[in-house]
């Protein structure tokens, strides 16, 4: 329908309504803009592109976990990030070489004895983290690792072959420029460690079983010898008596049965011989009584564990303590439902009428 | 439609500020946890004294006298010392009974809990000390003249009354019970069903020892009736050996002896053993004198009936 075809009241209406309809356009795209803009500013400013930044590397064995665009952090902060990732040439000692740059104020803090520490992630990646310098105490001289002069940056230059003391660069850097090199510790990886560690474990499991089933045995083992050395002591003991008073008596040194009836030579033989006796079972008494020392650390061990068990059943409680009070809150609730006017028709009535004396009378004087 | 939205809109408001208003009611004074247990130990001894566990009954009143004791109530003490006694004494513990009643007399000192401990104590004596019995019963008839027993605690004077007229009975003066359960009855509005059953069977008992088997029969063909009205198997044993005597004093026998064998079929059922042995030697008097062959009676009994009226 063309508006020509429309009635002056419609035409002015129509009037009106495209007015707001460009209106709410025109607000729509500034507000549009405006996001976009406010989008585009706060990208700039995570990624760093609004700050001023200078360029650093370092030297790792393997780029496994690190990417471009990774931050470098400082002191907990987001100081910079990863800016290139290359290897090195096949010759070289170490394999990678990392390109980060810090932004402004962070690379203030790092001077010619901060150094770059690999930071491991749970799920496998790595942060570069590089730590505050200026407070060692390196023989060469500290500084920090640019300065910047009318808008431009001179980096430090450590001392090389002849040269006692660093200086700062005579020419700026430019965009060609890698970076200061920051040494990188790589410390163990923790996860790799605890992984190898548990692998190890595990490997080393079933012979830790084994081990403990040996023990086992050797203890029944123990006990079933020490049974049978009990039995064998008491079985030594009338012999040991006997030993006693035959020494008692061969040893008695005037008017001995010894002295008397056995030469002086078979004599001391049969004593050496019957002490050296005495010796060997006190020697088995000792033995017997290590072992029963230890089969008492045994014990000691095997009731500490059944304590650990008792702490465990005790801590619990706790829980049932807690399901406990849950009853008594919904009895309260139940309770406090109980005294609502509009409710407590719901619930039976309570039933104090006191008790009476219970009384039945005689029936019948046959009884 | 808009006024029904309206008055919908204006219900729901009032009963929200109803229900908020009862939820603000204060909450009850808490009771002490050992009122609370003692309370729940009574409700318990309660329904096992109803149940007729007289045993458990007999232990669990003794437990909430004690609790009660502890709690120093002592009225509520003297009734669950009345009621272990009366437990007591239905499992034959006569002088356990006796000294727990006269415990919960002395705790009460007057009152129609008095009276009550004094009734029952005349029932426990009549199981132990005739004397005793006489004694105390002159003592309480004299006490019921003097203090108006009768005007003021009525159903406790027709016990009274009951218990005197019973034990005129034993003593073989039939006429006299006669005279005094009579009276009694005259109040008869002023006790319960079980009561008043108990009054009219001792009636009728005086009757049958007057000789008037029939209309002994006959209040005790209606004292069956109500027994059964009353769903009270003892009653109802009782009942049917009264019936049985009666058909035996009208020389039914056979009727009288299967009936007899009914009653004390019922009372073994019941664990009624005294009661059920005496009725037995009863019928054994009754089978000699009448000599009828006992085998043929027995083989005669209608199990089903007697099964149905313990069930009743």
């Amino acid at each position: 329908m063309a508006l020509n075809d429309l009635t002056p009241q419609l035409r002015t209406q129509m009037d009106r309504v495209e007015k707001w309809v460009g209106f709410f356009v025109v607000i729509a795209s500034l507000i549009a803009l405006g996001a976009m803009s406010y989008y585009a500013y706060s990208t700039a400013v995570r990624k760093g592109w609004t700050k001023k930044k200078v360029p650093y590397f370092t030297l790792v064995s393997s780029a496994e976990g690190f990417k471009v665009g990774d931050p470098v952090m400082l002191m907990g902060f987001k100081a910079g990030v990863i800016t290139a990732i290359s290897p090195n040439a096949p010759g070289e000692y170490y394999n990678v070489t990392v390109q980060f740059d810090i932004w402004e104020p962070y690379y203030g803090y790092l001077w010619n004895d901060s150094d770059v520490r690999l930071k491991s992630g749970l799920l496998g990646g790595k942060t570069l983290e590089v730590s505050k310098g200026g407070q060692s105490n390196m023989d060469i001289k500290l500084s920090a690792t640019y300065k910047e002069e009318d808008g431009k940056f001179y980096v430090w230059q450590d001392p090389s072959g002849d040269e006692k003391e660093g200086k700062w660069s005579s020419e700026p850097i430019d965009k060609n420029f890698m970076g200061y090199m920051l040494f990188c510790y790589e410390a163990t990886d923790v996860m790799k460690s605890a992984n190898d560690l548990v692998n190890k474990v595990s490997e080393g499991l079933p012979g830790v079983l084994s081990l403990t089933n040996k023990i086992n045995e050797l203890l029944e083992e123990s006990t079933r010898l020490m049974s049978s050395a009990i039995g064998t002591v008491k079985e030594l003991e009338p012999i040991v008596h006997n030993v006693q008073a035959i020494t008692s008596i061969l040893t008695n040194q005037h008017g001995g049965l010894g002295e008397w009836a056995i030469p002086p030579e078979m004599n001391k033989e049969i004593v050496d011989t019957l002490g050296s006796v005495k010796g060997t079972v006190q020697t088995s008494e000792t033995n017997l009584v290590m072992l029963s020392q230890n089969l008492n650390e045994t014990l000691v061990n095997l009731a500490q564990i059944t304590s650990n068990l008792r702490e465990q059943v005790q801590a619990n409680s706790y829980m049932l303590s807690s399901i406990s009070s849950l009853v008594l809150d919904l009895d309260d609730l139940v309770q406090g439902l109980k005294r609502n006017w509009l409710l407590k028709g719901s619930f039976s009535p309570q039933t104090n009428a006191p008790p009476q004396s219970v009384l039945r009378p005689t029936l019948g004087g046959k009884r | 439609m808009k006024n029904i939205r309206e008055s919908l809109y204006l219900a729901c408001f009032i009963f929200s500020g109803l229900f908020f208003i009862g939820c603000s009611t204060p909450a009850p004074e808490p009771v002490p946890y050992p009122v609370h247990e003692a309370e729940l130990l009574e409700a318990t001894a309660i329904n096992v004294m109803e149940a007729g566990n007289w045993k458990a009954s007999e232990e669990t009143w003794g437990e909430v006298a004690r609790k009660y004791a502890l709690l120093d109530r002592r009225d509520r003490q003297a009734i669950a010392l009345h009621n272990q006694s009366y437990s007591a004494y239905r499992n034959g513990n006569y002088e356990s009974a006796r000294a727990l009643a006269s415990e919960a007399a002395s705790i009460n000192l007057q009152g129609s809990e008095w009276w009550k401990n004094q009734i029952l104590l005349l029932q426990i004596e009549q199981k132990t000390s005739q004397e005793s019995r006489q004694k105390r019963m002159e003592e309480l008839l004299s006490l019921a003249e003097t203090s108006n027993l009768e005007e003021k605690e009525t159903a406790l004077w027709v016990l009274l009354q009951n218990e005197y007229g019973s034990g005129l009975l034993r003593e073989g003066s039939a006429d006299k019970a006669n005279a005094v359960i009579h009276r009694a009855l005259e109040k008869v509005n002023a006790v319960d069903r079980s009561t008043a059953w108990a009054l009219n069977s001792n009636l009728a008992e005086t009757e049958e020892a007057l000789g008037r088997y029939d209309a002994a029969l006959t209040s005790w063909n209606k004292l069956l009736e109500e027994a059964k009205e009353l769903a009270d198997p003892e009653l109802i044993a009782t009942a049917l050996a009264g019936q049985g005597r009666c058909l035996w004093g009208l020389g039914r026998d056979y009727e009288a002896i299967m009936i007899l064998q009914r009653a004390a079929k019922n009372f073994q059922w019941l664990g009624m053993e005294k009661e059920s042995s005496e009725l037995f030697e009863l019928i054994e008097q009754y089978m000699i004198k009448s000599a009828v062959p006992r085998e043929s009676n027995v083989m005669h009994i209608d199990t089903k009936t007697a099964d149905s009226e313990v069930g009743q």
